[in-house]
């Protein structure tokens, strides 16, 4: 499967914030021959395992995505909802949706919008917020079977444009595409670290799958991945590789130099990005899991965070796989930090 | 799958002025059944059925291929292209969408900031049109300027879809016209009307009604029936009683509309043919919205007409919503109309 069609399936995988299984069998058919052992733990993290020598690292992306939940249903079949994951209202006007209810079905919706010629002039500068906006479930014959507290994520198709892939959930789930794609350069070596690929679950509502995983691992070092704003200004942009995370109180100090180093001396491009607190990942969990754990974040640029066709770089993706197996590799003897 | 070939028409692109697309399919399946047909210098497709010749009489029915879209304006120093919009199109619809660019269907994204770094009192504020971006992955002008240029028309992409009694589609309007169209054409197989029937599948409705005339100068009818697909507004926003239409109450009739207010004959000719044949349908109750009938009023010496619509939620929208049981209360309805021939005589 090429990578831009893995970033494809990753992204099309419904898998609103803990309800992520579609997105596992997804990813536990990719990685499966790259890796000794894959499982699910109590709270929901899918884990594979590369089994090595040596140092154990855990590598931590979510793959949940922002996600809409269902807080009302009126007699015709027009549910009203909250946002899980920071939504914005403007994004979401006129989308198809699909909703997961309780019996295991999946049922269609719109999120509709009065037609312009019925509107007033005084509203259509205003943008409905989600105590007014609605979807539109009425259209399925058994939607009374919708409920409270169902979820329900944007229905629309990733696609490949000029090596980029633009898609409803590559946040985080182009990192999670790099989990894979570091599994299998790793696959290329007889002997390597212990590898944890930890595909987190809840991250939009606080990273919570992170936590757990980092605590139950006994990991050496950690290394969250996750997706980053393009942004000329800040100096990332698509195209540049990985953004690696300098600086700031969440990242290991000493495993950035030898990362950056490892990055520099193999001609790997990378970029750099700047957090001075806590970076807003899975980075911050796994840093105190147990008696605290070096961490590092790696930040994939990506446009239209949080929007229904978030871009990433295909180049990039498959970059930072090679710089994460090489890093992996070059730790292996190094003396103990 | 109840109606595949609506699937094929919604799916077609066909902004304004750039209805080829539609007009080729549609034609590839109504030449044989008809006794001749034309493109015209504006786009029009016209086909006629010839009657037996007893009535000199000749009905015109009438829907618009075109639908609502995008065009671009500008291509930018970053490779991404600022557009305006071609028919009435809300700049709230817009963004999070997949759109396809230029006569090669390039795709691309309407994206937008992310909402963590956008200033959060602009949060429900609706951008205007100009400060929208299709970004296509090109980085640089130059990138974006060897495959497009202004004007480039830009497409909704939306899959057509149906679920129990209805269907989700980006371009109900005026596809649905199309199909009634051609599924009355189907109906009059083996039928030999006293009179002449031509249906016109015309161009440009949504930029001001610009093909009809045209068509109707080379028809000259007696009568016209205009099939449309018309809003709703049966959704939350507004009460019952602000409602246009509403979804699976049957066919739209329409007694006046923007710009015109409409033969009543012909309207009384609709309704009791619908009352005779027990065919439920529903009178639209907001006169906002136009249609091809406005024009047909002021050419020649004023082709009197009658509207039928499918009503639709979310029109001019990438995702509007149909009842398919409305539609094919139009498609009867349409078929016994003209078999019966009615709206000729007054």
């Amino acid at each position: 499967m090429s990578l831009a069609r893995l970033l494809i399936n990753l992204s099309n995988a419904f898998g609103p914030v803990g309800y992520e299984d579609e997105v596992h069998s997804v990813i536990r058919e990719a990685i499966g021959p790259f890796v000794d052992e894959t499982y699910t733990d109590e709270i929901g993290n899918l884990i594979a395992v590369k089994k090595g020598s040596g140092k154990r690292i855990g590598v931590f992306t979510h793959v949940d995505e922002v996600s809409l939940v269902i807080s009302r249903v009126d007699e015709r079949g027009f549910a009203r909802f909250e946002e899980l994951g920071g939504v914005d209202p403007k994004v979401l006007i006129s989308q198809k949706v699909k909703i997961r209810s309780r019996d295991g079905k999946e049922r269609s919706g719109v999120i509709g919008m009065l037609a312009p010629h019925l509107q007033k002039r005084e509203t259509r500068g205003e943008v409905p917020s989600f105590d007014e906006l609605f979807i539109d479930a009425s259209i399925n014959p058994d939607y009374e079977k919708i409920g409270v507290g169902d979820l329900a994520v944007v229905d629309i198709l990733a696609f490949e444009m000029n090596g980029k892939v633009a898609g409803k959930a590559l946040d985080d789930r182009a990192c999670a595409a790099i989990s894979i794609e570091t599994a299998r350069e790793l696959s290329k070596y007889s002997t390597t670290p212990t590898v944890y690929f930890v595909f987190t679950t809840r991250e939009e509502v606080g990273a919570i799958g992170a936590k757990g995983a980092a605590e139950a691992l006994e990991i050496d070092l950690g290394v969250a991945m996750d997706v980053t704003h393009h942004d000329k200004e800040n100096d990332v942009e698509l195209g540049k590789g990985p953004a690696l995370t300098v600086g700031g109180p969440n990242i290991h100090k000493k495993y950035f130099e030898l990362l950056d180093k490892h990055a520099k001396d193999n001609e790997i491009k990378v970029q750099y990005d700047f957090t001075s607190g806590r970076t807003g990942t899975d980075a911050d969990n796994v840093q105190i899991a147990g008696t605290g754990v070096p961490t590092l974040l790696l930040s994939l640029p990506e446009m239209f965070m949080h929007t229904p066709v978030e871009v990433v770089q295909v180049s990039d993706v498959a970059g930072t796989a090679r710089l994460l197996a090489g890093f992996f590799i070059s730790l292996k003897g190094a003396e103990e930090q | 799958m109840k109606l595949e070939r609506l699937k094929d028409l919604c799916e077609l692109p066909g902004i304004s002025g750039f209805e080829e697309k539609v007009s080729s399919f549609i034609r590839s399946i109504v030449e044989p059944r008809v006794d001749s047909i034309w493109t015209d210098t504006v786009g029009n497709l016209i086909a006629e059925k010839k009657g037996t010749g007893k009535s000199s009489k000749k009905l015109m029915l009438l829907a618009h291929t075109d639908e609502v879209g995008l065009m671009v304006k500008k291509i930018n120093e970053d490779g991404t292209l600022s557009f305006t919009s071609v028919g009435g199109v809300d700049p709230r619809v817009l963004m999070g969408k997949k759109v396809l660019v230029g006569k090669d269907f390039v795709p691309g994204v309407i994206g937008f900031e992310a909402i963590h770094t956008q200033d959060p009192t602009a949060l429900l504020k609706t951008p205007s049109m100009g400060k929208l971006r299709i970004y296509l992955g090109y980085s640089k002008k130059e990138e974006a300027q060897k495959n497009h240029r202004i004007g480039d028309p830009v497409f909704f992409d939306t899959q057509y879809e149906e679920i129990g009694d209805y269907a989700i589609a980006k371009s109900f309007d005026d596809r649905t016209g199309c199909e009634v169209l051609i599924r009355i054409l189907e109906s009059l197989e083996g039928y030999r009307l006293d009179f002449d029937v031509y249906f016109a599948w015309v161009v440009q409705e949504e930029v001001g009604l610009r093909g009809s005339g045209v068509a109707a100068k080379q028809i000259k009818p007696d009568a016209a029936l205009v099939f449309e697909n018309t809003t709703a507004g049966d959704n939350p926003e507004l009460p019952d009683y602000r409602w246009a239409t509403s979804l699976g109450r049957g066919p739209v009739l329409t007694f006046a509309h923007s710009g015109l207010v409409l033969d009543k004959r012909i309207l009384d000719t609709i309704v009791d043919t619908a009352k005779k044949n027990s065919i439920e349908f529903q009178y639209k109750s907001r006169i906002a919205g136009g249609t091809d009938a406005a024009r047909l009023a002021r050419v020649i010496s004023g082709i009197p007409s009658g509207v039928i619509s499918t009503p639709s939620r979310y029109i001019h929208s990438p995702t509007s919503v149909i009842n398919v049981n409305d539609f094919l209360g139009v498609v009867k309805l349409a078929s016994l109309l003209v078999k019966e021939g009615k709206v000729l005589s007054r």
